[in-house]
């Protein structure tokens, strides 16, 4: 498997694991601090969507200065990897979504 | 602390993790419903209260209101006296000065007098009083014989005998006094 292969999953796992760790742990959080659980972990799994994103791809500081690298310096195949980076990462993010939001309300649908 | 009793710390730590976070997935949905109940029984509670503090303060003003009616209604206004004598004639002076007499109690509470009604008793006794009847002076001994309160009114019942002056036989027939009662009727 290559590096760019292993980057994507590995992307795609660390979004998924901030988003189902983030909400399990906040959830025992709420409970301990006398709020309901299973709300506090279908709001956290929203909140945490976007820093899930960050996360996996390390700062988005970094991740915009490697476009305009690439692209200043014509490079475009790397700027489409940067792109499946970030997608890798926001569909684990959002499967991490999306199976909070099936274990608590037991349907897909917003 | 050597390597291995610390790994089985940190295993003892993420296996209570998994362990809250199992716990949390059985019995979130249970915990939410229950929070949920909570928050009805508590809105519930608080529109309860508002509803029991609103009730107190019509009440406190109801009660403010009769305390005000009561206070301006339980005062003496009025002084009724009746007067038993066998003399037919001149009762109306006798009741003239038995009103002159019992004037200050006008304008107390009625519930002070009926609570000390010795007050007037004791106003009563020994008490006589000079008319000048046809021109010739007249001497009446005044007994308290009953008390009411009729609202605002202070009705009064005395008894009335003529005695004569030393030394003077007046040809009046006198009369057994009864002992002084009093009776007491407030509304």
């Amino acid at each position: 498997m290559g590096d760019f292969w292993s980057t994507t999953i590995l992307n795609y796992c660390i979004a998924l694991g901030v988003v189902l760790g983030g909400s399990f742990l906040g959830g025992i959080g709420a409970f301990f601090g006398n709020k309901p659980p299973m709300d506090a972990m279908l709001n956290l799994s929203e909140q945490l969507k976007i820093w899930a994103l960050v996360a996996a791809l390390g700062g988005t500081f970094d991740t915009i200065r490697t476009f305009e690298v690439h692209i200043l310096g014509g490079e475009l195949s790397q700027v489409f990897q940067q792109l499946i980076f970030i997608l890798s990462a926001f569909s684990g993010a959002h499967f991490g979504t999306l199976l909070i939001r099936w274990l608590i309300q037991g349907d897909l649908g917003g | 602390m050597n390597g291995s009793r610390l790994r089985l710390l940190v295993s003892f730590i993420l296996g209570i993790l998994c362990g809250a976070v199992w716990m949390t997935l059985l019995y979130g949905q249970t915990l939410d419903g229950l929070y949920l109940e909570r928050d009805a029984i508590y809105y519930a509670n608080n529109q309860k209260l508002k509803e029991i503090q609103l009730l107190q303060q019509e009440l406190n003003k109801y009660a403010e209101q009769d305390a005000h009616r009561r206070e301006t209604s339980s005062k003496i206004q009025k002084i009724a006296v009746e007067v038993e004598s066998s003399e037919k004639f001149g009762q109306e002076l006798i009741k003239e000065k038995v009103e002159e007499i019992v004037e200050p109690f006008r304008g107390k509470s009625v519930e002070w007098v009926s609570n000390n009604p010795d007050v007037l008793d004791t106003l009563f006794k020994e008490r006589t009083i000079r008319l000048s009847e046809q021109n010739r002076p007249v001497e009446l001994k005044i007994e308290l014989k009953y008390l009411a309160f009729i609202d605002n009114t202070l009705k009064i019942w005395v008894k009335a005998r003529e005695i004569s002056e030393k030394g003077v036989t007046v040809g009046r027939k006198r009369f057994a006094i009864p002992l002084v009662s009093l009776y007491y009727y407030t509304r």
